[in-house]
Formats: structure tokens, sequence, C-alpha cells
């Protein structure tokens, strides 16, 4: 099979809250997934139970063959899955270095030079703020750093929540650049989640509408661009 | 003299004890209300063994050291990791060690009771001054307690800077979720500090009898020095301990000592007062405390 | 009933009233404002301290006492308060303006103990704020230990008996009389319950945050709670030291005056009176049990009272693992009635 991870029926929340219900989603390896919906509709917990930071109440988690619901949290990333969160994605007290460092913390130690200097050279623009600490750099700088973190594991699978967030549009275009390239160059699997879809139409092979929990539409991004019902009720696009 | 050797052996001892409380607050947001009877059992492994064993209180530092680091490391497997699970907020991790504070209250009390009722050992009072050897025309136990600490800040701190386990710790401190994200097994790290504070309470409370009087409640009646401390050195630093240890050792102890013979011996009972004092005004003043403001300063 | 046990029900009923009104009052700062208060003994210590210091003056004053025993009060303790007592036997009149006047003080000491507790710490967080008010708990034991004008140092002082008027019932009055005033904090805690004052503190207490952003001043609502919390602690002291006629700093204990409520508290649950009440009663319960059996468990190798302690810390262990809420959990207050939320909710669609 070529599926890198396959989510089946899964339900899904916090303590006592139901977020999801009966999710279904694949990735195939290369593919670039997007995740679109509005506020709340629950992208994040989506993300969030494949590393078991949600409580999963049902249904299966497939990451290459194995079901991740048992995993630890802290065992996911060394499967080969990177995260880049919406929120608290680096540590502010530690430097960008040490981020990095951090970022790569499942990798053997011989490796992580290695690793630094390979993600450096795809995400350049965080070059100039190696001895900064993180806490000090502006929101979209952040951003990027985060980015360049979630790329330190040597990931099969990335999964973005909102990368381009707080940036600006040449930022964001930016972003959009080094998604596509990482696509091409490196066959890295992604699940985007992103307001700014525009940017990313020509980049995801695939997109999910997820609203109120339940996937409501799945399909290439041109389909979905042309369902114009769908795309002004609940992506506010004509 | 005598009081000024009395201060620097007491600061160090009260550093040694902050230590784990900050250490623990840091790594896992707990405050550890139980430290206190940590600090006790400490005393106690030294009465245990020296009454049954021989040798010298000193020989028994490592084991002090193991059995508190265990008894933390159990305090915080069995007592507080199942509710932290849970999604407990601090007040109640807080309860929780209380509750784990009452539970070793009575055990040790009951150890102490027993030592008396069927050994006739003096338990519910011992001081080991006497099996104290000197160096330099010092009480060991100065130098003991200030190594110790040395020993202890130091290595944590280098720890901190420089391995992988260093940065996992602090980024733990920082964002424990993402911490987890990127492969960190917090329950071990926390798990690690907290028998690493115990350990420090542990050998705390073994040297503590060398020169102060020690009962069942010795460690329970110092925890809201021990938090003084915690709060007036501040959490962000591993250092804040040692100097608020050392700037509170001396105030209670030398500092009395100066006001008594400016105001009279009438002052010397209230010395307890002034940890709370100085934790008043580091609320008001200095809420990052000791080690944060120098932290600022530097920029 | 047995005399025995009826001093056993007297009792269990003086100490409850007591607690009651100590608990509704971390259950105000605790249910209602997130304010842990681990400081409870520092008011409630202050209130006794009154009543240790003031009955005795105020009857020396009232009453014809030898004005020479008056040169050395703690000295003299036991005889003036006996002279006083004499006096109080026969006029209720005296012994209920001194219970009044002392109430009154200790209240105002309990107010100032909240206020100078709370005012440094209300602007901190949650876990910082709990720490430093237990901090701040052990401050008047370790002065009423060391300085004897107080309270007479660690031994104490004993003080004369308003009750004393009430003859063979004294006990009973007394009891009656505390009972009383925790069912006074109970209706205040009530009418403050259906108020918009109680969906504000709530507020506070769920998003502090949030309720600033709407322009509630949460620093000053969490004082005024701590000093409302304050007073009550005062009262409660007070009324306890008139209960048991004499004051010792060293039985004023962080585990007898905060830990323990906090159990019963935990136990019962925060976000009821109810719970509150059953929390008290449980654990009063089984502390009079335990002293009273105390002798049949004489042939342990040591003192049964450290049971207490290991029952206390299990059940609370047991109950945070299982029923983090307490027994009884909280029902959410609205302020209109389902129906009346559906007919708006309905008029808004049409
Ligand atoms: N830790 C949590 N505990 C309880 N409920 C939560 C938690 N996190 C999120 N929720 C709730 O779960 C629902 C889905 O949240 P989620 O963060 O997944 O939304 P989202 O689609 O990512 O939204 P956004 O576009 O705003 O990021 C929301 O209703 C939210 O209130
Ligand atoms: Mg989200």
């Amino acid at each position: 099979m070529n599926n890198l991870l396959k989510i089946e029926n899964l339900n899904a929340g916090y303590g006592g809250i139901h977020v999801l219900f009966d999710v279904n989603l694949d990735c195939t390896r290369g593919e670039a997934v997007a995740i679109v919906g509005p506020n709340g509709s629950g992208k994040t917990t989506l993300l969030n139970s494949i590393f078991r930071l949600a409580d999963i109440f049902s249904g299966s988690v497939i990451l290459d063959g194995t079901e991740m619901q048992k995993e630890k949290s802290h065992k996911v990333t060394g499967r080969g899955v990177g995260y880049l969160r919406q929120e608290g994605n680096v540590f502010p007290g530690l430097t960008v270095e040490e981020n990095l460092k951090m970022g790569a913390f499942n990798l053997p130690k011989g490796e992580v030079g290695e690793r630094m200097e390979e993600v450096l050279s795809l995400v350049k623009p965080v070059v100039p703020f190696l001895r900064r600490t993180a806490g000090t750099l502006s929101g979209g700088e952040r951003e990027m750093v985060a980015l360049a973190v979630s790329l330190m594991c040597r990931p099969k699978l990335l999964l973005l929540d909102e990368p381009t967030s707080g940036l600006s549009p040449i930022a964001s275009a930016q972003i959009a650049e080094l998604i596509k390239n990482l696509k091409d160059k490196t066959r890295l699997s992604m699940l985007i989640i992103e307001q700014n879809l525009k940017i990313l139409f020509d980049v995801v092979d695939k997109c999910y509408l997820l609203v109120s929990g339940r996937i409501i539409f799945s399909g290439g991004p041109g389909e979905l661009q042309c369902d114009k019902e769908l795309m002004r009720t609940y992506l506010g696009l004509a | 003299m005598a009081s000024f050797i009395d201060a620097l052996t007491y600061s160090a001892l009260l550093g040694l004890m902050g230590f784990g409380l900050t250490l623990i607050r840091r790594t896992t947001g707990v405050w550890n209300v139980a430290h206190g009877e940590v600090v006790t059992i400490g005393s106690y492994v030294a009465l245990t063994a020296t009454s049954f064993l021989a040798h010298s209180p000193y020989f028994y530092l490592p084991l002090a050291f193991l059995v508190c680091a265990g008894v933390s490391g159990i305090i915080f497997l069995a007592g507080v990791e199942p509710i932290r699970a849970k999604g407990a907020s601090s007040i109640l991790l807080l309860v929780v060690t209380i509750a784990i504070s009452l539970i070793m209250i009575a055990v040790i009390n009951i150890y102490a009771d027993y030592l008396q009722n069927v050994f006739h050992l003096s338990s519910k009072n011992f001081l080991f001054a006497r099996f104290d050897f000197t160096l330099l025309g010092q009480m060991g136990i100065l130098w003991a307690a200030w190594a110790a600490l040395a020993a202890l800040t130091i290595s944590y701190y280098l720890v901190l800077q420089h391995t992988r386990l260093g940065l996992a710790l602090r980024a733990l401190a920082e964002q424990p979720t993402l911490a987890v994200v990127m492969g960190a097994n917090v329950k071990s790290l926390s798990l690690l500090s907290w028998c690493l504070a115990g350990g420090a309470a542990g050998l705390a409370g073994c040297l503590f009898p060398m020169r102060f009087q020690c009962h069942p409640g010795v460690g329970t009646s110092m925890i809201a020095t021990m938090f003084a401390v915690s709060i007036f050195g501040g959490i962000e630093k591993m250092y804040g301990p040692l100097l608020a240890g050392l700037v509170l050792g001396f105030a209670q102890i030398y500092g009395i000592d100066l006001l008594s013979s400016w105001v009279g011996p009438g002052v010397i009972p209230f010395k307890d007062l002034i940890p709370m004092i100085v934790l008043l005004l580091t609320l008001q003043f200095l809420p990052e405390g000791l080690s944060g403001f120098v932290g600022r300063r530097r920029g | 009933m047995s005399g025995q046990w009826f001093l056993f029900s007297v009792d269990l009923l003086a100490l409850f009233g007591i607690y009651l009104a100590l608990n509704l009052s971390l259950r105000l700062q605790l249910g209602y404002t997130g304010i842990a208060n681990f400081g409870l003994v520092l008011a409630f210590t202050g209130g006794a301290y009154v009543g240790g210091w003031l009955p005795i003056r105020l009857g020396m004053w009232l009453v014809e006492v030898d004005p020479s025993l008056a040169d050395d009060m703690i000295w003299n303790n036991v005889i003036i308060a006996s002279q006083v007592d004499l006096s109080l036997h026969g006029s209720p009149g005296t012994a209920m303006t001194i219970l009044l006047i002392t109430l009154l003080a200790a209240g105002a000491a309990g107010a100032l103990l909240g206020l100078q507790s709370g005012y440094p710490a209300v602007r901190l967080g949650g876990d910082y704020l709990a720490i430093s008010l237990l901090a701040f708990g052990e401050v008047l034991a370790i002065i009423g230990n060391n300085y004897d004008p107080v309270v007479g140092g660690p031994l104490g002082v004993r003080i004369p008996d308003v009750w004393a008027w009430a003859g063979d019932w004294r006990f009973m009055a007394a009891s009656l009389a505390n009972c009383a005033l925790a069912l006074g904090v109970w209706l205040y805690l009530d009418s403050i319950e259906k108020s918009p004052m109680g969906r504000m503190l709530r507020a506070i207490r769920d998003n502090p945050d949030a309720a600033s952003s709407l322009g509630k001043n949460v620093a000053r609502v969490r004082l005024n709670v701590m000093v409302t919390g304050g007073i009550i602690c005062g009262l409660a002291g007070a009324m306890y030291t008139l209960y048991t006629t004499g004051v010792a700093p060293s039985a004023l204990s962080r585990f007898d005056w905060t830990f323990l409520p906090w159990v019963m508290v935990v136990f019962g649950g925060s976000g009821s009176n109810v719970g509150v009440l059953i929390g008290t009663f449980t654990f009063i319960l089984v502390q009079k049990l335990i002293i009273s059996y105390k002798f049949a468990l004489s042939f342990l190798p040591f003192d049964p009272v450290w049971l207490q302690f290991l029952l206390m810390g299990l059940v609370l262990i047991l109950v945070l693992n299982f029923r983090p809420s307490g027994l009884v959990t909280e029902k959410a207050s609205y302020a209109l009635s389902r129906r009346e939320m559906a007919k708006a909710a309905g008029k808004e669609s049409l």
C-alpha cells in the first residue's frame, strides 16, 4: 500500500468534549493535502489527534502501516512526523539554534549538525537569527523559525497548522514556494491547514473541507473551486 | 564569629532545600508542599543508619540522597502524575502534595514513635554535632553543606547548558506540549527532576542534625521558609536558591544577632519572621525573584 | 442518652459550626473566585488572639475585679478569668456585651489580615498566590508563640466564659451560637449565589483575563473577597476561643485550621454549600471518633493521633483521583430560566 497516513472513522475531542465525528482521510507518499474549514471546525484537533494530544474516542490513525492510537505522544515524531503547531510553536527562552537542536531531539546526536545545515539551506530566512532568543523575534520571523524547527526531525510526513498566519503576502508566497520546493525535491508528504487557500491551490493534490467536525467534501483543488456553493458558504471565496 | 559560621552553614542548607522546590516547580509546574517531609526523611535516614550501623552521618550522605530521591520519585509517580495526566490545575496539584505531606507526616511520626518505644532511641530530638570533624579550624558541616550545594548547582547548570538532556529540560520548562511533539518524554524528564530534587533535600536533611536540633516536624516547620527561598531566589534560574539561601540564611542568623545587639535580645525568637518579611517584599517589589532581577539587569 | 454521648454530640455540634463557617469562607474564596487560600489559619488565629486578649480586659473593666491583678495580666490570668466568670454567671447582659465587642474586634482583625495578606498577593497567578498565603499563614503563630503579652506565649491563656450565665446549658448555648454563625455565613453565600455579583465572581474564577477585559477590576474584587473571607475566619476564630475559654498559639496549627478545612471542602466539593456541609460533617465526626477511641488503640507502638493524618491524606488522594470536583458538584446558575431563554431565542429567530 502506498498510503502513508490513513485516518478511519476517527472520533476525537478533549475529555468530555466531542470535536471530530467519523473523519476519514488519506495521504499517500509525496502528496500534499489541504484541510480547510471555518474556525473551530476541528482542524487543529485533527492534527492533534495524530499526536495523541487530543483524545481518540474511536476509529484509527494508521501511519505507514502501524496503528498510532496506542502510541505515546513523544514517540510519534520518531516515526517521521514533524508538526508545526498553530500556537506555542517555538521555545521563547531558547535561542533559535537551540530551538533547531531541540527539533532534532529524536535524531542521533551525530546527525544534528548535518541536518541543521540541510534545513538552513531550505529555509534561508532563518540564518540571520540563529543566535537570537526566539522570544524576541517578530511573529513572522518566529513562524519561519517554527517551520524550520518542524523540519529538523527528517519527517516523512509534515503537519503544518496555518504556516502563513501572521505573515506578509510576500512572506506567505515565500512559504508557499518553500512548500512546493519541499514537495518536489524531497517527496515529503504534507497535511496543511491553511486559511489562505489561494496561494496553495497549485501546490496541493487534494483538499478536505471540515465543517463542525465532519468532512463534507474531499477531492482535488479544482473540484473544490468549481463548487461555488461550498466555496462561498464555508470559505468566503467566490 | 560563631554566628557568622552558623549563618554560612544554614544558608547552604536552605539553598539545598530550596533547590529542590525550584527544580520541581520549574520543570513540572508544581509547588511541592511535601518537600519539607522529604527533608525530614533525610534526617531520619541519618539517625537510623548512625544508630544501627555506626559510622559518621557523613558516611550515609549517598544513602540519604538515594532514599529521598526514591521517595520523591514515588511521590511524583504515584501521587502527582496520575492526577496531572487528567489535566488537573496547578492548585489541585498543590492539594495533592498537601495530601501526600499529611501521609508522610503520619509515617514519619509513627516511625519516630516506633524507634523510641521499641528501640529506646531518642528519636524525637537529636543532634549529631559530636560526630563532626574539623577542617581548617571550622566544623565539617560548613564544608560539607557548601560542597554539596555548589556541586549540585554547578553540575546541574553544566548539564542544562551543555547537554541534550539539559536542552530538553529547559524546553520542557517553557513549552511542555511542544517538547512532547519534538520527542521529549515528559514523564521521565519530570521523574528525573523530582528524584534529583528529593536527593538534594535528602542531603540537606542528612546534614541538618550535624548542627541543628532535629525532630519529626523539622522539615514541616521549615516549608514556609523553603518557599520563601524558592520564590525570593526566583524560579527562572537554578542559582536562585543558592543566592536566596545566602541572603535569607544570613538575615535569619547573622542579621538577628546584629539586631539583638542594638535592640536587645527580645528580637531573637522572631528570626523566623524574617523569611516571611522577605517574601512579602519580594512579591511586592521583585516578583521575578533575585535571579530574575539579576538576569534582567544583564539584559 | 447517656451524659457522655450528650457531651460528645454537643462538642461535635460546636466544632461543626466553627468549621462550617470557616469552610464556607474557603468556598467563597475558592469556589467563587478561584483564590486558593492556604492561609486560612492566619485570619482564624487573628480572631482567636482577639478572643484571647480582649474579653478578659473588657471583663475587668465591666465587672469588679481586684485592680492590682492587672499588673501582670498573664501571670494572674487564671485568677482574673475566674473572678470575671463569677460575675458573668449572673449577668447575661454583660456577657453578651463582651461577646459582641469581641466579635466586632475579631471581624475587624480578620478583615485587616485578609487585606494585609491579600494586598501584595492578589495580582499573582493561582499557585504563587496559594504558596504565599501558605507562608504568611505562619506569621501569627510565630508572633504568638514568642511574644507573651498577646496570649501568654506557647502555653496560652484562659479567658472568661461569656456563656457562664447559661449554667448547665452552657455548652449547648455556645454550640448553638457557633452554628448560628455558620448559618449566617451560609445565608450570605446563598444570597450572593443568585445575584449578578455571584456570576461576576465565577467569571473571574473561570477567566480572569476575560473578566478584566469586560471592565471588572479583578484585583479589587479579589481583594474584597479576601477581606470578606478574612472577616468570617476572624469571627470563627473568636467564637472558637470563647467556646473553649482558652487559647494557645501552639494549638492553632496549620494542620487543624488550614489543611483540615481544605480536606473537608475538597472532599465535599467547593461548588456548593451542601457539598461543604457534607464534607465538614463527615470529617468532624471521624476526627471526634478517632479521638474518643484513642485509648482502645493504645496497644499500638505509636500515638494513634497519626492515624488521623494518614486517613485524611489517603481520603484526599482518593477523592482527587476519582472525583476531583468533590462529592457534590456545581450547578450552573443562569440569569434566566431555561424556559425564558428558549422564549428569547425563539423570538430572535422569528
Ligand atoms: N484543549 C481543548 N479543550 C477543550 N476544547 C477544545 C480544546 N481545544 C479546542 N477545543 C474546542 O474544539 C473545537 C475545535 O477546535 P480546533 O482548535 O480544532 O479548531 P480549528 O478548526 O483549528 O479552528 P481555527 O481555525 O480557529 O484554528 C473548538 O470548538 C474548540 O473550542
Ligand atoms: Mg486551529
